[in-house]
This record gives C-alpha cells, sequence and structure tokens, in this order.
C-alpha cells in the first residue's frame, strides 16, 4: 500500500482528520480518495446525527468489508466496492457543517423574525424562523455569512469553516438611515417558496393615518389585497371569499377568537407590543391547520434584554403604555402593555347630570398584555404570554319615590360585556445545531354575556313586597392546547418542519338564564343551548427543498380529527407549494392546498355583533373543507426595494354554515343546530401587490379582482348568490413618506364594490286563513329580492396623518394628527326603509356612520 | 400636559359631536307589478281567490285589488270553474263548485297588462281526530289565569309526510241589546310537545309527523284564558294541510315575528305561484265543540 498524499488544493489548516480509503485505480482516475473530515462523534447523545452513524460505518464496517472482499473476485470486488462509494461519496464527499444561532437585536435583545443568514457566494441562506433561530449546511472552507433585516445594518463576515460552528448575531439599528439599508431584505419575495403571504413591517403600521389615532393592525391588514373588511369601520376582515370565521388568527402562537372592541371600530392588538405581523393567504404551509381562508401570525415584543424602554400614547378615545426590560440582563426580560378608554370617565359627568343622579352608565374597553422570557442558555429558553382584554357597557338606574303614603323603589341593571383571555407556556430546545423544537401550552376563551335585572319593591304600612325580572345571556368558547413543533435543518437543501398537537375544546353557544321572583311565586328556568366539549388533535410534516438551482418545492401533509358527541372526523390535507426562479429577480410560484375547520361561527348577516357565536362541528353540522389552487409571478427590484406579485386564485368550500331565513341567535327551545343550513362557497379572482418596505417612502398598492358566490340548498330557492362580501372591485393606496426625522406624513386611499345585502324588493297581499279570519285577509307582505342581490354605493376614503417627532435627550415624543375620510364621503353603514309623511311612501336611507374626523394622539417613547 | 389633556378631552367632545350618522335617500330600483293570486282551498267552501297586484316597496298604500281578471281552476288540464269578481279583487265559483279531497287542481290569474300566474296543489286527505278530553281549572296562576288542558289523538298515514294545523280557540257571546251572539275568540295555549313547533301560541300552530310517522299520536296542550275563568265551550279544528300549505304558514309566521328586527335574517315568505306571489293551497278540517 502506497502512502496516501493529500491533493494540495484540498489542504487546509484544519486540525480535523482526513480520512483515506485506499483502492484501485482503474476504476477511478486517482489512487486514494481523500474522504473530507468528519469532526468527531459528539458525546451527548440528544446530539448523534447522520455524522455520528457514517463514523461508525467508515471505522467498522466498512473496513471488515473491504477485508472480506480481498478474497473474492477482482471483478466482484471492484463492483461493490464502487457501489459503496457511490453510496458513500454522495454523503461524505462534500463533507459539510453547519452553521446556525440566533438573530436578535443588539440594542434590544429581540429575536428578529425572518431575518436572512446567507452566503452570498455558495447561494445558500436560511430565514430566521418565530424565535430568531436560523440554520445553514454548507461545505467547510471559507464561507462569508451575510445577515440582513430591515432597518438594520447588515452583519458580514468570512471565516474558515471546519466544523459545526455557533454563530449568534445581534444586529444594530443604531445610526441607520433608511436608505443605506442593505437593500436584500428579508423573506424575498421572489426566493420565498410560500406564495400569497405579506408580512407588514409593523412601523409602517404605525406611521399609517388610524382612526381616532388609535394605531390597528387589523385594520392595515384589511388594505392588503385579497383581504376585504366588512363594515365601515369594523375591524372583520374576510380572506379571498373566506367568512370571519374561517381566518386563523395566533397571537404568540394561540388562537384568538375575538378581535373585534367596541362593535368592531377596533382591534384587540395593541400595536406597541407587537414585534411581527405576517398574513397568509393561500398555500398554506402544513404547520398550519383548523382555518379555511388565512393566517395572521402576530409576534408579541419578547421585551428588551438590555435597558428599561417604555412606550404610549395619550389618544381622544384611550391611552396605552407599554414598558419592556430586563428583570435579569441579558437572561430575563418583561414586557407589558395596557390601554383602556375613557369614554366612561368623559361622559359619566353628563349622564348623572342629566338624569339627576338617578343614573349612571358607560361603556369602556381594556386590554392588558405581557410576556416573560427567561434564556436558560443557548439550548433552551422559557417564555410565558398572556392577553386579557374585555368590552363592558353598563346601565344602573335607581329611582324612589312616594305615592299615597306608600314608598317606591325601582331598580334596573343592564350589562353587556365580552372579551378575550389567553395565556401560553412555551419552552423552545435546540437539541443540535440542526433540530430546534418548540413545546407550548396554551389556553384561550371568549366569552360574551349580557343581561338586565329589574326590579320594583312597594313599602306599605311597613311591609315590602318586592318584583324581580332579570334575563341573562351567555355565550362563549374555551380552549386548553398543547402542541409541539420540530425545525429540522436536515440537508442543506431540505428544510423540515413536523409537529403535533391536541386541543380540548368547550363550545357554550347561547344559554338564557330566565328569572321571575314575586310575593308567593319564583321562576328560575334555563332556555338554550347545551355545552358541548370537543377534543381535536393533529399531526404535520413540511420539506422545504430545493429542486435544483432554481426551483423549490414546499411539500407537505396535514392530518387532523376532531372528536365531538362519540363521532370521530378525520381529515388528511395535503399541501404543495412550488417556486421557479426565471432569472435573478422572476419568479413563478404555484401552489395547491386543502384545508378543515371543525368550528363554525354563526352569524347574523345583518350586524357584526359579539353575539356571533362560536360552534362546534356536530354529528349533524358537518366540518368545513377547502381546496384551493394559486398561480403567480413575483419580482423583486432590489435596487428600488420593491417588490411586485400578480396572483389569481380559486378556492372551493363546503360545509358552510349560515342561519337559516328568519333564524337569529336569540335562543329558543330549538337548538342552535335546528337554526342553520349547510352549503357551499366558491371564491376567485386575481390580486395585484406592489410594495416598498423601506427607504423614506413607504406603502404599497394593492388591487383586487374577484367573485364569491354561495350556494345552499334551502337559501334562496337553492340558486347560487353572491356572498355579503362579494367585491367585484378592492383597491388600496397606502404612502408613508419621512421627509425628516421631525416631520413624517400618511396617507390612504381605499375603494371598495359596494357590499350586498338582501332587500325586499315589493310588496303584496298576504292571507293567513283561520278560524276567526275566515276570509284569509293578512297583513302587506314584503317580498325578499335575490339574497344579496342588492348593491350598497361604493365604499372610497381618503385618511391622511402627519406625525411630528421631537427627541429629547431621554425621550422622544410625537404629536399624531390625521384626518379619517378626508374628503367627508357618505359611505354606507346601514340602510333601512323609514316613511315619508310628506310623500305618504316608504323610502330607502342609508346611514353612514363617519363623516370627516380629525384626531389627535399625543406619542411618547422612553 | 394639563394644557395638552384639555385640548384632546376638547377635541373628542367634538369628535364625538361630529360622529352624529348621517342619513341619506337612496333611489330604489323601478319594480313591475305582478299578479298576487291567494286561493287557499277546503272542501268546506266553494272556490275563491284574491287576485291582487304587487307594488313597489316604497308604495306605503295597502296593495290594489285586480278587478279585471281572468281567474280559472283546472284539474288533469281540464277546466273545473272559471271564478267571477265579487268585490275587491275577490273572485269566487259561480257555479258553486267545491274541491274534492284527495284531488290536485291549478289556479291560472290572467288581467291586461300583467304576466299570467299559476299555481298547483291538492286537498290532503282528512286525519280524524278522536279521543278527544277536555279538563278545566288545574290550577290558578299568577301570570295564565286559570289553566286547563286538552288532549286528542290522531292515526297518521304511514309513509307520507302530512302536515296540521291545530285551532284551539274559546266559544264566547256577546249580547247585542236583543240577541245573544256566539263568536270565536282566540285562547292561550301552551305545549311542551314535541311535535308542536311552538312553545306558547294563540290562534292556529302547525305541526307535521317528522316524529312520529304512521303511529297513533296523542297531542296535549295546556289553556289559559285572558278572561276571568276558561271558557265553558272549546272551539276545535283540525286540518290536514298541504305542503305548500304548511311552508306558507310557517314563513308567514317567521316573517312576522322577525318583522322590524334588525337582528334577524331576512325572511322570503313561501310562494307557488309562478311567477309572481302568492299561495295556492289546499287542506281539509274537522271540527268539534267541547263539551
Amino acid at each position: 500500500m502506497r502512502a496516501p498524499t493529500i491533493p494540495p488544493k484540498l489542504k487546509t489548516p484544519t486540525t480535523a482528520t482526513y480520512y483515506l480509503l485506499p483502492t484501485t485505480s482503474y476504476l477511478l482516475p486517482t489512487t486514494y480518495y481523500l474522504l473530507p473530515p468528519i469532526p468527531p462523534p459528539k458525546t451527548d447523545a440528544q446530539q448523534q446525527t447522520w455524522v455520528n452513524i457514517l463514523h461508525y460505518l467508515r471505522n467498522h464496517i466498512l473496513p471488515s468489508f473491504v477485508l472480506q472482499l480481498s478474497s473474492s473476485s477482482r471483478f466482484m470486488k471492484r463492483i461493490f466496492v464502487l457501489g459503496l462509494l457511490i453510496l458513500l461519496l454522495g454523503q461524505l464527499w462534500a463533507q459539510k457543517y453547519t452553521i446556525s444561532g440566533f438573530v436578535t437585536d443588539a440594542m434590544s435583545g429581540e429575536k428578529l423574525i425572518s431575518a436572512r443568514v446567507f452566503d452570498p457566494d455558495r447561494k445558500v441562506g436560511a430565514i430566521t424562523n418565530n424565535y430568531g433561530f436560523y440554520s445553514i449546511t454548507t461545505e467547510g472552507g471559507m464561507v462569508a455569512v451575510n445577515c440582513s433585516y430591515v432597518g438594520f445594518k447588515p452583519f458580514n463576515t468570512a471565516f474558515e469553516l471546519t466544523g459545526d460552528t455557533t454563530i449568534n448575531i445581534d444586529l444594530s439599528s443604531d445610526g441607520v438611515e433608511m436608505e443605506t439599508v442593505e437593500i436584500n431584505d428579508k423573506k424575498d419575495i421572489a426566493e420565498n417558496t410560500q406564495m400569497s403571504t405579506i408580512d407588514v413591517p409593523i412601523e409602517i403600521i404605525k406611521k399609517i393615518p388610524a382612526l381616532m389615532g388609535e394605531v390597528d393592525v387589523i385594520k392595515a391588514l384589511q388594505l392588503l389585497p385579497g383581504v376585504q373588511s366588512g363594515n365601515e369601520g369594523s375591524s372583520g376582515f374576510y380572506v379571498r371569499g373566506g367568512g370571519p370565521d374561517q381566518n386563523l388568527i395566533l397571537l404568540d402562537g394561540v388562537p384568538i377568537y375575538s378581535i373585534s372592541h367596541l362593535f368592531g371600530f377596533f382591534s384587540v392588538f395593541p400595536a406597541d407590543a407587537i414585534s411581527n405581523v405576517s398574513l397568509i393567504k393561500g398555500g398554506f404551509p402544513a404547520r398550519y391547520g383548523g382555518r379555511l381562508s388565512s393566517v395572521i401570525d402576530i409576534s408579541l415584543k419578547d421585551g428588551n434584554m438590555k435597558k428599561w424602554h417604555g412606550e404610549g400614547s395619550v389618544g381622544i378615545i384611550a391611552s396605552k403604555l407599554t414598558v419592556e426590560g430586563p428583570i435579569w440582563k441579558d437572561k430575563t426580560s418583561v414586557m407589558i402593555s395596557a390601554r383602556r378608554t375613557y369614554l366612561d370617565i368623559l361622559a359619566q359627568p353628563l349622564i348623572l347630570a342629566a338624569s339627576k343622579g338617578h343614573t349612571n352608565a358607560g361603556y369602556y374597553f381594556y386590554d392588558a398584555v405581557g410576556k416573560i422570557n427567561h434564556k436558560f442558555n443557548d439550548q433552551n429558553r422559557l417564555y410565558f404570554s398572556f392577553y386579557g382584554g374585555n368590552d363592558q357597557a353598563y346601565l344602573r338606574d335607581k329611582q324612589n319615590y312616594e305615592y299615597q303614603g306608600d314608598s317606591y323603589e325601582s331598580k334596573t341593571s343592564f350589562k353587556l360585556g365580552w372579551g378575550n383571555k389567553i395565556a401560553a407556556l412555551r419552552w423552545n430546545h435546540l437539541f443540535s445545531d440542526k433540530l430546534f423544537a418548540n413545546f407550548a401550552a396554551t389556553y384561550s376563551t371568549f366569552r360574551f354575556k349580557v343581561g338586565i335585572d329589574q326590579s320594583d319593591a312597594q313599602t306599605a304600612n311597613g311591609q315590602t313586597t318586592t318584583n324581580r325580572f332579570a334575563l341573562g345571556y351567555d355565550s362563549g368558547i374555551r380552549d386548553w392546547n398543547a402542541r409541539f413543533d420540530f425545525d429540522w435543518y436536515a440537508k442543506p437543501s431540505h428544510f423540515v418542519r413536523f409537529g403535533g398537537y391536541g386541543i380540548n375544546h368547550k363550545y357554550t353557544p347561547g344559554v338564557s338564564n330566565f328569572i321571575i321572583e314575586g310575593p308567593g311565586y319564583s321562576l328560575d328556568t334555563i332556555l338554550g343551548s347545551k355545552s358541548i366539549t370537543a377534543n381535536e388533535m393533529g399531526l404535520y410534516i413540511e420539506d422545504d427543498f430545493k429542486l435544483g438551482s432554481r426551483q423549490k418545492l414546499n411539500l407537505g401533509l396535514h392530518g387532523s380529527a376532531f372528536l365531538v358527541e362519540g363521532k370521530l372526523y378525520k381529515s388528511l390535507q395535503p399541501r404543495v407549494s412550488y417556486r421557479l426562479m426565471i432569472d435573478e429577480n422572476w419568479a413563478a410560484k404555484a401552489s395547491f392546498t386543502t384545508m378543515y375547520q371543525y368550528v363554525h361561527l354563526l352569524t347574523n348577516t345583518n350586524v357584526g355583533l359579539p353575539t356571533d357565536l362560536w360552534v362546534p362541528s356536530t354529528k349533524s353540522i358537518k366540518p368545513q373543507s377547502a381546496i384551493q389552487g394559486a398561480a403567480g409571478i413575483a419580482r423583486s427590484f432590489k435596487d428600488q426595494g420593491l417588490e411586485f406579485s400578480i396572483e389569481g386564485y380559486y378556492k372551493y368550500m363546503t360545509g358552510l354554515v349560515e342561519y337559516k331565513e328568519g333564524a337569529s341567535f336569540i335562543p329558543e327551545r330549538n337548538d342552535w343546530q335546528e337554526k342553520i343550513v349547510q352549503g357551499n362557497g366558491w371564491a376567485y379572482g386575481a390580486e395585484f401587490f406592489l410594495q416598498k418596505k423601506f427607504g423614506k417612502t413607504t406603502g404599497w398598492v394593492g388591487y383586487t379582482l374577484s367573485w364569491n358566490k354561495r350556494q345552499f340548498t334551502q337559501l334562496n330557492n337553492g340558486e347560487i348568490y353572491p356572498y355579503k362580501y362579494d367585491r367585484r372591485n378592492d383597491a388600496s393606496f397606502v404612502l408613508t413618506h419621512e421627509f425628516s426625522k421631525k416631520v413624517d406624513v400618511g396617507l390612504v386611499w381605499v375603494f371598495g364594490t359596494g357590499n350586498a345585502l338582501t332587500l325586499p324588493i315589493s310588496s303584496y297581499q298576504g292571507t293567513i286563513l283561520s278560524q276567526n279570519n275566515p276570509y284569509g285577509y293578512s297583513n302587506t307582505v314584503d317580498q325578499v329580492g335575490t339574497r344579496n342581490g342588492y348593491r350598497m354605493h361604493p365604499y372610497h376614503r381618503l385618511d391622511l396623518s402627519v406625525n411630528l417627532n421631537k427627541e429629547h435627550k431621554r425621550w422622544t415624543r410625537t404629536w399624531s394628527f390625521s384626518v379619517y375620510n378626508a374628503y367627508s364621503r357618505s359611505n354606507p353603514y346601514f340602510l333601512f326603509f323609514d316613511y315619508d309623511p310628506r310623500t305618504s311612501t316608504r323610502v330607502l336611507k342609508q346611514v353612514s356612520l363617519f363623516p370627516i374626523i380629525p384626531s389627535v394622539a399625543y406619542r411618547f417613547k422612553f | 400636559m394639563k394644557n395638552h389633556l384639555l385640548s384632546l378631552i376638547v377635541i373628542a367632545v367634538l369628535v364625538f359631536v361630529g360622529c352624529k350618522p348621517q342619513i341619506v335617500e337612496i333611489d330604489l330600483p323601478p319594480h313591475d307589478p305582478a299578479l298576487v293570486v291567494n286561493c287557499v282551498f277546503s272542501p268546506d267552501s266553494v272556490w275563491h281567490a284574491h287576485v291582487t297586484a304587487s307594488q313597489g316597496i316604497q308604495v306605503a298604500d295597502a296593495p290594489k285589488a285586480v278587478e279585471n281578471a281572468t281567474v280559472v281552476i283546472f284539474e288533469n288540464g281540464a277546466v273545473v270553474e272559471t271564478l267571477v269578481h265579487i268585490v275587491d279583487g275577490i273572485y269566487t265559483a259561480q257555479n258553486g263548485t267545491r274541491p274534492q279531497v284527495g284531488h290536485t287542481y291549478t289556479i291560472e290569474a290572467s288581467a291586461p297588462g300583467y304576466a299570467k300566474a299559476s299555481g298547483t296543489d291538492y286537498v290532503p286527505v282528512t286525519v280524524i281526530p278522536y279521543g278527544m278530553e277536555w279538563r278545566d281549572s288545574i290550577a290558578y296562576n299568577q301570570f295564565q289565569g286559570y289553566n286547563g288542558e286538552f288532549s286528542f289523538k290522531i292515526d297518521d298515514p304511514a309513509g307520507e309526510e302530512n302536515f296540521y294545523l291545530l285551532g284551539v280557540y274559546q266559544l264566547d257571546t256577546f249580547f247585542d241589546g236583543t240577541d245573544t251572539l256566539y263568536f270565536v275568540d282566540d285562547i292561550y295555549v301552551e305545549a311542551f310537545d314535541p311535535a308542536l313547533e311552538s312553545d306558547f301560541w294563540s290562534g292556529d300552530q302547525r305541526f307535521n309527523d317528522g316524529t312520529f310517522d304512521g303511529t297513533s299520536r296523542t297531542i296535549r296542550v295546556q289553556l289559559s284564558s285572558d278572561q276571568h275563568a276558561l271558557p265553558t265551550t272549546l272551539f276545535f279544528g283540525l286540518s290536514s294541510i298541504s305542503k305548500s300549505y304548511y311552508l306558507y304558514v310557517k314563513s308567514m309566521s317567521v316573517y312576522s315575528q322577525n318583522e322590524g328586527n334588525p337582528l334577524s335574517e331576512p325572511t322570503r315568505v313561501y310562494s307557488n305561484m309562478t311567477p309572481g306571489a302568492g299561495i295556492m293551497a289546499g287542506y281539509s278540517t274537522v271540527y268539534a265543540l267541547l263539551p
């Protein structure tokens, strides 16, 4: 055996050992085959990877095979060795190492989600996950690692890669001018396999003009193509033809059921406490499930690990304050944010004065959100986050009077309230530099309650008699959820995610408590539907992998099951997303997804109130399902910082629910299941989107052309009809511009085809024959037209804002002036019929809620 | 800071004053009037129908009667009766013919300026109630006055959908100074029988045989009167009604309940007339006076 020689070009200063495998020369051109170094096996049993297996193969199995074959025929020996080489060289020749770590904000220690870490020469890279973790596996040798994130100085380094390496990157935003930021943005729209996904930087959201000065994440999302708002000012949103229940809204990974404050005019998410907002409208990765139409993934700030900071605002209707900082520097941080309205406080003196002290009434809402995170070490991190929010309207009236010598006391109490509470405990664990895990236990609940309690007491001759009437209504949903998620950076070309979850749901779909009490009698009864408990579970796996240098595929499978009332529903939901880079900037994309949803929202088509009921699939109510196909092109104009995409989509939905004609949420003898019908829906259209995310001027132009239809056997005579939010044209123009550090302005213009609604179109003579109505005369009947056959006037609106910023030594302040509906367009909110005595006719009237509304807010940051 | 807060409060008040909803009139789409034919028929009475015209939703007056229509009843394509106009759009059989149980009829109405309207229905076979019992004065209740209980049995025909209309009334009297006159008056009915579609009502109540198809069924209801005592005589009627009649009555009931309620879904009143609106519905009734 000749002495091994190492080709000079492969010599490196590494201390790792090269393993040489001797063989003969006439099958392959060189005598010795150099095997790249393999790091020594790791001692931690949890970190055993395929590298360890290769060590075992090479050191024990392979030599013994070679020895055994020495006595075989030369031909067989060569064939066998060649086969082994082919098998092993694929793994061993290009020996690869892993660079992994976390990307954080150097100033705050906050994780940076979707930051881009890449080697520009080798064209390999990764995007940080929701916990700021990345992992890149590449061949040894000189590597360059660049990291970029909008608003931060890019990080660049180069080094000799000789083994698995951890690089935790702290990006600094100090002194960064937006125009000079590296253009390589996070999640380049063209490069990303995922389509139908939009990230909106929270800083842009804060600059957009806001209704009454209240920055609102959901209202910003409503301005995106494919997303339609409900009524004027409403926080409800409808994605690609889906209903409001078909949006999976995650706050730190926890589903939140009601996102509305003040009957929908504001959403529940405090912008100051949010670090990242992402909207997925189609091409859903397999890790998401349970809703048909969209995923809104909102991440709370972790809390500053370095210094204490705060920000807040005083607005027309509410004030808020967010404080964050380290409890234990670089180890434990906390973030707390709270908001409360003061309409009630402002109005109370007026109400008391008007009622001469008899009546006290008001309305308020509040939010409180917080997060604590503790970093045990680089491998382990624990998070606890919570949210609590509530809306309360109340009226209390008490009157005393005397009449003919008797004294009377009358008391009335009315309460209306709804709110969410969520909590999440999460543990991040790094099993290896390629295997990241998150384990979570979460709780989420939504309750709606309304009640009236009235009593009248009469005192005569020293004796008091009291009559009382009380009515209460209660509905809600409660979830306990446990889940695990693994991110496995298996190979440079494969990024695998897998996980599972189990959810225990409890639905309370509307219960009324009715009480009547008086002298000698008492009635206390409950009407409505019983609570239903259900268990949901699921598993998923997805692989984001490269097919050559231009193509990427994301293949996934989501399996779920739902056990309710002894009935088991199961589903397998394949997901496919494909991307082809046409050139460096242009990409063509396509996706196909199937989705299942076991929960339904019974909502009245006329109003958007918290009276909407969350109900499960049951023995008789089937789950909803959807298939969606989408295709489009995307382009990055990196020099200009622009992104552009056009997508077409088609979605078919089954198992949709609607109330039967004439039904409402008010509890009756019948169970809710008897009030609803199920049917199908179609939505298709095209979306155009041009976005500029950074620079002095930011914003986007969005346009959606869409059709949205429904068909229910028992509605509209079984004929197809437009969905209420079928909107043929929907456009938005959003612009923010920073003139200087002291002044920035914002502009929003929106246009949408009018909402569809059902109106009576004529009236006619009805008849009811009964024993005491032998001629069958009846009142005039209004003949209802085709369901959603009438269109309200189109909606359009211009909002403007100016922010005046001033930096003080220790803090900065901003006066934010905004004008909502600048040209005071009378946009339709709802329509109703009225009687005009002058002409003795009925007239249709349109109610417009918001004329031009100026507002001002004072914001501060320290 | 105090000045800032004061400014905010002033602006807040101004904003909410400015938020008063604006109300404007909207143009309504024009409406082409159509014939509306209401023909509810049973073997107990001669053919009659009420013909009116639909009108635009903006018209607040009562619908206008159509007095120059041609209204014809057919059975299997053959003319059974041509109805003649009596008054206010009411047409009746000039030959005194009556519908027959089990027969299917079609009505056609036409008038100048309107499209011809037609509808078809049948007279269901009468289901005879039996075992009727009437027990009064169960207890005195502060809310409901004197209570009584009424029950009867039916043998529901098997293998077909059957629909019923139950009417329970009190026979009341009125002295006009000369004579004592009898009239049928409402009585309050309470029933928690799952076969019935409402817990409380007065007048008629519909039900179907969905839960007892082809079986003998006892229907039991509790009665109370707004009078000082329960009536001495009950007027009871059980109608076997067609499916069209059932759907019409049901939708009309929901429509009436939801009229003016913004929290309910829009209600479409059932019609089997094409085109236009109205109803062609057959029924047959058994009446009884108790005791």
